[in-house]
This record gives structure tokens, sequence and C-alpha cells, in this order.
């Protein structure tokens, strides 16, 4: 067989390796990974490619997350933030470390953004693209945001986290599934 | 031995001629007939045809191509996972049927090639966009063309198709302008396959792509330094200096014969930068701001960006020194320019004034353009005089509405240069004149 032929099967390969590693990991994370709930707001933005999408901003990327004890963090470094559950049962950052954390404990790994004056730093959840068709996307913003003026809307993401990588499950208004969400009349 | 191709004309006036050599007994028919026979019009006829059949052919895969990626980028929610999960493999694995098909047992179909190569680049696109879509998959549009792009030139150099070569000069160029990244640097893998084109003279393909890589690299390095970067008060010289690398190295490639516009790209834009950059350091508010910023954040962007530079100025001393007695005067002129760069760097750490070397530059660029027009004129060369030209006229045109400059002495200097070119022109008559009445005389 000439070495041409042998390389386009090896490209081959590659070209059905890496979606095929995508659609593993993904499944893996969604089947065995840990389930939390981040709080966050939707916005509609477009990609060329992959269609409409709302992009989550996560409350936790407002949030100040401090840095472990005896951790050396710069900005901009990729680290493992420690994943705990606040009184009302949504995930918090409890704190960022450089050491990857032992099992047991659920961690995601992202990359810090700015320093605050106390030696915190904000990050940015990496999970910030929820996919929708076009007729869907900005009915789940508009839906969302035209409610939130009038009463207090509880939206979150359910992540599934596993190894430091977390992949989003579904998102939810009042513990209900966006897609149901938005088929309700609205008043 | 394959015949070598002539134009129908070509042909026609071989027929003609050979006709009259066999009457006048210089050869025989049979003499006639082999020396015709060395000689075909086929692949220049079939040249137009085939051509344009592989631009259709090639503009058919890549809208259907692009037709895929949009039906799924519609997303198709109401389909479920697992079935947008096995219809986002699907298209892959028809393209590298379709390619497979066409390398292995038909290699000899262009057009086949094209339109398997077009169809499984963007197969690979969509593949990833829609398990990207299905599984909210996080990441930017930068590492998505990233992926895609890495696995777009190994399918260039396996199928080996122009419609891919220019999708994916394209992507780069495309990368060049979305972030502040080298990403210029992808180019360089295309090295190996544009020297092939080269070599087997398939130049047409060859001058777009080194369109694409001119554009791109230049936008890329401009883009990195242009703000918020330690270079960024060098931007306009490490242009320059870009510029007349260009220009040097199309010269060095191609040769010193007159190519057109559009089939030396290095040439062409290099000429473009240098009027260009040189015209805006005709006004002061670059000179002013020519400090390196030592103290600023420096990453590797930065540093290879300085080693282009470096590199650039090195080059083009070599090529000076190396085509030292092929020069001409406009030649060295353009290239020279790239010396304000280096005044502009060094003369601002030196203490040299604002003033002087401002009026250095518009005193070159005055100079060079009048010498490039008057060569232009002698050699009758349009393309020259032309630039010549334009290269003066938007001087003329910048300070006549600088406004930092005193009306009374624009309008002096004005007068000055207008009434030079006017004498110029009067003396330059009546020498000619002159001439002609010698060679009158003479005769």
């Amino acid at each position: 067989m000439k070495p041409k032929i042998i390389l386009l099967i090896v490209l081959f390969a590659i070209q059905l390796a890496i979606p095929g590693y995508m659609i593993f990991e993904q499944n893996q994370i969604l089947t065995e990974g840990t389930a939390y709930k981040f709080k966050t707001r939707p916005i509609d933005p477009y990609d060329p490619f992959r269609g409409r999408y709302v992009t989550l901003a996560f409350d936790a990327n407002q949030d100040v997350i401090p840095v472990v004890e005896g951790a050396d963090i710069e900005s901009e470094q990729w680290v493992y933030a420690l994943l705990d559950i606040d009184d009302e049962g949504y995930a918090v950052l409890q704190g960022l470390t450089d050491v990857e954390p032992d099992s047991g404990q659920d961690y995601l790994y992202l990359e810090t953004y700015y320093r605050s004056y106390d030696g915190g730093f904000q990050v940015k959840l990496p999970f910030n693209r929820y996919y929708a068709s076009e007729e869907s996307a900005p009915k789940i913003e508009s839906a969302v945001w035209r409610r939130q003026r009038d009463e207090v809307e509880d939206v979150y993401a359910v992540i599934r986290v596993l190894n430091g990588k977390g992949t989003i499950e579904e998102l939810m208004v009042n513990d209900m599934p966006i897609h149901e969400y938005i088929m309700q009349p609205q008043e | 031995m394959e015949p070598k191709q002539l134009t129908k004309k070509q042909k026609h006036w071989l027929q003609y001629e050979s006709d009259e050599w066999v009457e006048q007994g210089i050869i025989n028919s049979q003499q006639q007939s082999q020396i015709l026979g060395r000689y075909s019009t086929s692949h220049i006829e079939s040249f137009y045809s085939s051509w344009s059949s592989l631009l259709l052919i090639s503009l058919g895969a890549i809208l259907i191509g692009g037709g895929i990626v949009l039906l799924i980028a519609h997303n198709w929610e109401s389909f479920g996972k697992g079935t947008r999960t096995v219809l986002s493999i699907l298209p892959l694995l028809l393209a590298q049927a379709l390619t497979w098909y066409s390398v292995r047992y038909k290699p000899q179909l262009t057009g086949l090639r094209e339109a398997s190569g077009i169809l499984l680049f963007f197969a690979v696109a969509a593949s990833i966009a829609l398990i990207s879509q299905t599984y909210h998959i996080y990441g930017d549009l930068e590492r998505f063309l990233v992926t895609w792009l890495l696995l777009g030139i190994p399918t260039l150099y396996l199928v080996e198709s122009a419609g891919v070569l220019m999708l994916v000069c394209a992507l780069i160029l495309w990368l060049c302008g979305l972030e502040r990244e080298p990403y210029w640097l992808y180019y360089l893998s295309l090295v190996p396959y544009l020297y092939s084109l080269f070599k087997r003279q398939r130049l047409a393909l060859f001058h777009w792509a080194l369109w694409f890589i001119v554009i791109g690299t230049t936008i890329s390095i401009i883009y990195s330094v242009a703000w918020n970067s330690p270079l960024d008060h060098w931007m306009i010289y490490i242009t320059l200096a870009l510029c007349g690398f260009y220009y040097s190295l199309g010269k060095w490639l191609f040769g010193f014969k007159e190519h057109g516009f559009w089939t030396n790209p290095l040439c062409t834009a290099g000429v473009l930068g240098i009027l260009f950059i040189s015209l805006l350091l005709t006004w002061e508010d670059f000179y002013r701001y020519s400090h390196l910023d030592t103290d600023g954040k420096w990453g590797f962007n930065d540093y290879l960006i300085l080693s282009v530079f470096a590199i650039s100025i090195v080059s083009i001393v070599g090529f000076l020194i190396h085509k030292f007695k092929s020069l001409q005067i406009h030649q060295w002129l353009l290239i020279g320019s790239v010396l304000l760069a280096g005044l502009g760097m060094a003369g601002f750490h030196l203490g040299l004034s604002e003033l002087v070397y401002i009026v250095l530059v518009n005193v070159y660029v005055l100079v060079a353009s009048v010498i490039l027009m008057s060569q232009g004129i002698q050699q009758h060369r349009l393309m020259l005089l032309n630039g010549g030209l334009l290269w003066f006229s938007f001087l003329v045109l910048f300070r006549f509405f600088d406004s930092d400059i005193p009306f009374v002495l624009k309008g002096v200097v004005f007068i000055f240069i207008g009434s030079a070119f006017i004498g110029v022109n009067i003396w330059y008559n009546k020498k000619l004149k002159q001439q002609a009445e010698q060679q009158e005389a003479g005769a």
C-alpha cells in the first residue's frame, strides 16, 4: 500500500477520533459526573458555525474567589477551583489552589481572571454556552429577562462535574427545563 | 516524447511556413509531419474548458459544504442527543468515503478530487460543530477554527486540492484578523506545498496563495502590536521594514524582469506598503511617540515580531549586497525608504528633533517620487510613472491640508516646487530640441 494511502487512513482516523473523543468525554461527564446548580443569566448571541446559543452569565463569575492557604496563584493561570454547595443548594467556588485536589473533592479546572485587592481572584466558568435553535435562543433570553423585571426567577444551569471538567446538562428556570418553560404561555 | 504545447496561432504559422519549406525542397513532407507532430494545441484548447469546469465544481462543493454547516447551525434540537450524535459523524464518513474513492481509484479525475477534498474539509467543521452544539461544549470561535485548520492542512497535502488550499489560506487569514496571536505562522506549514506548485508551474494558484500569505501576515503583525503591546509605538517602523522585506524577497524570488500587478504579490504589496507608510511618516504624530516600552509586559508574540523585524532588516541588507549591481535607482529608493524606520527609531533615542525628522522624510518622499516619475518617463514604464505620480500627489495633498504648517510657508514652498517643475520641464524640452537640431545637422 502506498504511503499516501496509509497517511490518508491515519488522517481519516484522526478526523473521526476527535469528534469521537468529544462525544465520549461529554457522555462520561454527563453519566458519571456530580450535578451542581450554578445561578446564571442568559444572553443570546450567534456563532456562524454552531448557530445560536445563549451565553450564560454566571453569578460565580462576579464573585471574588479566595486562594487556598499555601497556594501560589497568578492572574491568567489555570487552577483548581474547589466546589461546595451553599445553604440554598447552589454551587459555590470555595477556594482556588494550584495542586490537584484528592479524590472525593469535586473541582473545576479553570483560568483565573482578575486579582482582587484582598488577594482573591475572579474567574470565568468555562461552560458558558447553551446552544439552542434559531427560534428558541431569543425566546429563552427574552422570556427570562421579561419575567425577571416583575418577579424573582430562579434561573440556574445544572452542570455535571467530573475530574475538573464540567458540562451543561440542562438550563432550568424555577426547577423547570428551559424548553418547557418557554413553551408556557407568558402573561 | 510528449508534444510541446503551442497556441493555435503559433501552430497555424508553423503549418504555413513548413508548407513553404516543403515547396522549396528544404524538407520533405514526411519531415514536415514529423516536425508538426512535435507540437500540439490540445492542452491550450482544453485548458479553459477544464479550468472553468473545475471552478464550477469547486464552487459547487464549497456551497454544498457551507450549506451543510448552515443546516447544522440551525440546531435541530427536536432530534434528541442520540440522533444528532449519529448525524454529526455522518457527513464526515460520507466525505471520507468519497475522498477515499477519489484518491485510491480515480486519482486522474481532478474534478472529483477537488469536490471530495472541499467536502471533506467542510465535513470536519460540520462534525465538530454539531457535537459542540449537541453537548453545549464550551470553547470560542478561535478554538473551533484552530481545530478545523489543524485537521484541514493534512487534507490539503493528501488530497492536493486547489479549493482546499484556498480554504486553508482563507481560514488562516480569518484567524490572523480574529485574534492577536501569531497565527500567520500556520502559513509556514504551506511552504512545501507552495514550493511544489511553483515547481510544477501552477502559477495562478501559487500567486493566489501568496496574496493570502502576504495580506494575512501583514494584518496579523499589525494587529498584534497596534496597541497595548510594548512594541506598539514601533508598529509603523516594523511594518515599513516588513514591506521592504516583501519587495526585496519578491525581486529575489521572481527576478528583476517586470511582472504584472497580480503576478508578484510580494513586490506589489511591498511597494504599496512602502508608499503608504512613508506618507504616514511625513506626519508628525508617529515620530513623536517612537519610544520602546522596555518596562511593558513582553510576551512570545512581541519577541517574535521583534525577530521578524530583525530578520527583515538583515534580509534586506543581504539582498542589497547580493544584487548590488542589478538594482536600478528606483529600486534603491523604494528599499531605501526602510532607512526612514531606522532613522525614526534611532533618531528618537538620540534626541533628533521632530522637525528635522519630518523635514527629512518629506524631502525623501518628494525627491524619490520625482525620480520614480522621471525613471518611468525615461524607460517608458507606465506603472513606474503612475507609482511615482501617486506618491508625489499624496504628499502634496497631505501637505496642502496640513494644519500644523503656517499658510505663508506652505504657499511659498508650493510656489517654489511648482516653479521648479515648470523650470525643469522648459529646460528639458529645450535640451530635447537642441538634441533634435544637432541630429538634423549631423544627418
